[in-house]
């Protein structure tokens, strides 16, 4: 800091050619997507659980390949345990080894978790808008229909469509998407009944901007983060749905593969060898851990309030 | 020339070199960049300056508040001669809400909207009580507070939340909490900006009242300079972390001497203006603190800006007893100023 | 006289839970001259943004008639509605809510220009850049988002937002109030310009009673949801009729401290009440040091004071 009597080279008291520019742009900022990305990344638990993620999809499509067994071929002897005989996890009760059934049923499992998650993402988020942007009648009637179906157990439903339809792939999709749908439906009709008012969206109207376009144009992109977080989250959910239903016998049957599939076998004969058990019940539980680690920090990194 | 804002004795409340750093992810943001200021008893001193210059910043500051990380304060707070930002936690909460109490902007967000008003107010004095107070005690000092502070019915609003006190009300319940333990000092910030002018002038009437009374000092953060001119007796102008511009609140208005306090005063509409003339604006917009420029934190915005300004910051020049302003035209090297003839002149000024 | 926008009898209730209403707007009118800027003030409850609103179309009538030249709004045609959205456009209050973030300040300016399929190509890219130099911002900006720009800047891409559909009349609903004081200056001089450049007619709604005063040809005040006061802008400020606009007037701080250090405002007391529950008779009767008995029975007619200065106050019939 000068002192106010020091003496400078006069040249200095020129005044300034230039006039500076304010109005340009410095700091390179970040866009939301940029924030939200970099936060993510930094979050060990997230990442930890999306690498877990990344592997067991790996895993789902190799796996069988890395083996020189069949998924269903009754070849070898029955029970044996780890290792043995180049079994990676054993034989089942069948002689069939279990690594390749595992992640046969890796595929099965996962892709009804992601399918059965897109698609309510995607039919939830339709009919939300609908409701919520439209309003009068049109939601009336949706909301009524959406509380009847909120109050019956999805699980009666899903075991009703199943004895309806017979078991199988296509019906247990078809089981779990009929009432999926309600609980993104609510989120999104939430969102838009607030942004409806927003000053953006009023300006778009004077704009003359179709509804389409106010819908997904301006409404949608400011609750994108909120129904990927739910499709993230709600893929274990589908997952063990699969598994539950399996489990009781209505969804996928032997000799195809699923993980529910795995775990009734492993139940039925868990007093003879253990393993028909722990590893269907070990690779169950670490999809659902990295599904929601991965799904909270995803929540954390896109919430608009703690942006830095 | 020899008294500067260092040296003058002020006996409630002497800030010396604060600055305040935040680490964030895209750098270091200098919030406050060496800010000295001072007040004495039964003072109202403005903190005058625009969003991002640092005044709300460096009110925390006073009563540790600011979170320390990211936040890194440095300096002395001389609260009656003790320095404050030397003091521990426990000592601190002794005298937040005691001996130095803060009115904020918003009083909805301030006030708990599922607890009672009367509790709310009367758990400041329970905290600071010397002993203990029954619980009727304490009903009787709140609706005292209630009752100087201008709430009606106050035995009926005792028992109420805040949702059924209107804007005004709300004001008036904060400022009863700031007063109840009879402070030496109160940071108002912003306490008017959110209500309509018709409260907004209510709530100036009764703080002027209660501080001409009470004789507390009040350092007052507002952008507003019809609401310094109505409360304060000095008035620092904050630009880019720095105190501009130091003056009793006539001399602000009569004789401002840096080119940031003169655009300031022309930017506002006044009565005897044209209507026709375009508004005085400054152009440009307040600097970014992650990198702030090297010389003077107006320069890049100012139309007088010669090349010493770019390069090193104006030490704080006085012009007058109690007047300094931190800019260069005043060295005794730079060209006689054109300043005062470029302050279009405002009826009843003299530039 | 023809005016450009006009409106008579203008009502706005909205229905609350609880079967609730909330008369926002209650006979109101409204007559707006090619060129001319109409200044609406009042206080929060007021009613003025929804008039504001109300008269680009954005919220229905409850009531009462809207004439954008001389036809009425709610029997227009298809390619007539049309017209009237987009000669009629809005500039919000607040610079982060009122443009949306996850569009680039291009796409942003070009909607109005895409939806009415003003200009096409190459010329639809200079017409983005004459918008943004129009406004004080510059070419490059044109691939950043909002979040990389200040208040001040969002406001113009507001604005310039408003041009590119080349309106004949905007209404400026608080334009200013979320901008810092040396920024304020700098929109109404760019409002000021723009206005001369392109022959807009504005309503400017402020509580901001010297920027009204500084902008306006004529001026309103409103108070819980009716018009007490309207008059040429001079006439307001220098001869006020209505116990509210004095006391609405009074209560402005002068920034000259040899003036207001030591006046002791003559503060309007009580509160401003809710508009859920106007009073009857006339709304500002629970606060006028003047009322009379007539006040608290009979909402007061709009009386004529000259031929451009309308009270509606008992103490002037």
């Amino acid at each position: 800091m000068s002192d106010t009597n020091t003496c400078f080279d006069a040249e200095l008291f020129r005044k300034r050619v230039e006039q500076h520019d304010s109005d340009t742009i410095h700091r390179p900022s970040l866009t939301y997507l940029q924030d939200a990305t970099h936060r993510l990344f930094k979050n060990r638990i997230a990442m930890v659980g999306l690498l877990m993620i990344l592997l067991l999809i790996v895993l789902a499509i190799i796996g069988p390949m890395v083996v020189p067994f069949e998924y269903d071929a009754l070849e070898d002897l029955p029970y044996l345990t780890t290792g043995e005989n180049g079994h990676i996890f054993g034989t089942d009760g069948l002689g069939r080894d279990l690594w390749a059934r595992l992640w046969m049923g890796a595929r099965t499992s996962l892709l009804i978790g992601f399918t059965a998650a897109i698609v309510n993402a995607v039919m939830g988020t339709f009919i939300g808008s609908i409701s919520g942007y439209f309003g009068g009648i049109v939601d009336t009637v949706l909301m009524r229909l959406i509380d009847v179906l909120y109050g019956i157990p999805y699980i009666i439903v899903a075991i009703l469509m199943m004895v309806v339809m017979g078991p199988g792939f296509d019906s247990l999709i078809i089981a779990l998407i009929i009432i999926g749908w309600i609980s993104t439906a609510r989120l999104v009709r939430g969102q838009i009944l607030q942004l409806n008012n927003q000053e953006f969206i009023l300006a778009a109207r004077k704009l003359g901007s179709s509804h389409a376009s106010i819908i997904f144009r301006h409404m949608v992109p400011n609750f994108l983060g909120l129904i990927i977080t739910s499709m993230t989250m709600a893929i274990p959910y589908y997952i063990f749905a699969e598994a539950f239903l399996s489990y009781i016998g209505l969804g996928i049957q032997p000799p195809e593969s699923s993980w529910g599939v795995l775990a009734k076998e492993g139940v039925e004969q868990f007093q003879v060898s253990i393993h028909l058990i722990a590893y269907p019940a070990l690779i169950i539980s670490i999809a659902m851990l990295s599904f929601n680690l991965f799904g909270d920090g995803l929540r954390d990194a896109l919430d608009p309030k703690m942006r830095q | 020339m020899t008294s500067s804002i260092m040296t003058e004795e002020y006996d409630i409340l002497h800030v010396k070199n604060l600055k305040v750093d935040f680490s964030t992810y895209g750098g270091t943001v200098q919030a406050v960049r060496n800010i000295s200021f001072g007040i004495n008893k039964g003072e109202c001193l403005a903190l005058v300056g625009e969003s991002g210059c640092g005044k709300s910043v460096s009110a925390h500051s006073i009563l540790r508040i600011v979170p320390e990380p990211p936040g890194q304060v440095s300096g002395e707070i001389l609260f009656k001669g003790n320095d404050l930002t030397q003091l521990s936690e426990k000592q601190m909460l002794k005298i937040r809400g005691a001996e130095i109490s803060m009115i904020f902007q918003d009083p909805m967000t301030y006030l708990n909207p599922t607890m009672r008003i009367g509790t709310q107010v009367t758990e400041i004095f329970k905290e600071h009580a010397p002993k203990r107070i029954s619980g009727t005690e304490l009903k009787r000092l709140c609706i005292d507070a209630f009752d100087m502070v201008g709430i009606t019915d106050p035995e009926q609003r005792f028992r109420q939340y805040p949702y059924e006190f209107s804007g005004g009300m709300r004001q008036r319940a904060l400022i009863a909490m700031a007063l109840i333990n009879k402070p030496s000092l109160i940071i108002a910030d912003e306490p008017t900006t959110a209500l309509d002018v018709t409260i907004q002038s209510q709530m100036l009437e009764l703080m002027k009242t209660l501080q001409r009374e009470t004789k507390t000092a009040l350092i007052l953060i507002t952008h507003d300079l019809g609401v310094v001119a109505k409360m304060a007796h000095r008035v620092a102008i904050i630009y880019a972390g720095k105190i501009v511009e130091t003056a009793p609140a006539t001399d602000i208005y009569r004789n401002p001497r840096h080119p940031y306090t003169i655009g300031l005063l022309n930017s506002i509409p006044s009565v005897s203006k044209s209507s026709k003339e375009p508004l005085y604006s400054i152009k440009g917009t307040p600097p970014d603190l992650f990198n702030p420029p090297k010389g003077c934190g107006f320069a890049p915005r100012c139309e007088f800006a010669m090349d010493i300004c770019d390069n090193y910051p104006p030490p704080d020049f006085q012009i007058d007893e109690g007047h300094h302003s931190a800019c260069w035209l005043l060295h005794h090297q730079a060209p006689t100023n054109n300043l005062k003839t470029s302050v279009l002149s405002r009826e009843g000024i003299n530039p | 006289m023809s005016y450009l926008i006009e409106a008579r009898n203008l009502k706005k209730h909205f229905t609350l839970r609880g079967k609730k209403v909330l008369k926002a707007v209650d006979n109101v009118d409204i007559a707006i001259a090619p060129g001319e800027t109409l200044g609406l003030v009042g206080e929060s409850g007021c009613g003025k943004s929804t008039v504001g609103r109300t008269l680009v179309g954005l919220y229905k009538q409850t009531a009462g008639e809207i004439y954008y030249k001389n036809e009425n709004i709610q029997h227009l045609d298809k390619q007539k509605n049309r017209e009237f959205i987009r000669k009629t456009q809005i500039i919000f209050q607040d610079p982060y809510s009122s443009i949306n973030s996850y569009m680039t300040v291009g796409d942003i300016i070009a909607e109005g220009i895409d939806n009415f399929k003003l200009f096409k190509g190459k010329e639809r890219q200079e017409r983005i850049y004459e918008l943004l130099e129009l406004v004080g911002l510059n070419k490059d900006h044109t691939t950043r988002y909002p979040h990389e720009f200040s208040g001040g800047q969002r406001q113009r891409i507001g604005i310039a937002r408003s041009l590119a559909v080349e309106p004949d009349f905007i209404i400026c609903d608080e334009p200013i109030s979320a901008l810092d004081v040396s920024i304020q200056a700098q929109i109404v001089n760019l409002l000021s310009d723009l206005q001369k450049k392109f022959k807009l007619t504005y309503l400017f709604i402020s509580h901001d009673l010297s920027m009204v005063q500084y902008i306006s040809d004529r001026v309103a005040v409103m108070y819980l949801g009716k018009i007490v006061e309207t008059a040429n802008c001079d006439s307001l400020y220098s001869d006020p009729h209505h116990p509210y606009t004095k006391g609405l007037l009074a209560s402005i701080p002068i920034p000259d401290p040899e003036i207001e250090f030591s006046r002791s405002a003559q503060v309007m007391t009580g509160e401003i009440t809710s508009p859920l529950n106007p009073p009857p008779g006339c709304r500002f009767s629970t606060r006028c040091p003047l009322k009379k008995q007539i006040c608290e029975e009979q909402a007061p007619p709009n009386v004529p004071i000259s031929d451009s200065h309308f009270v509606a106050c008992h103490l002037y019939t």
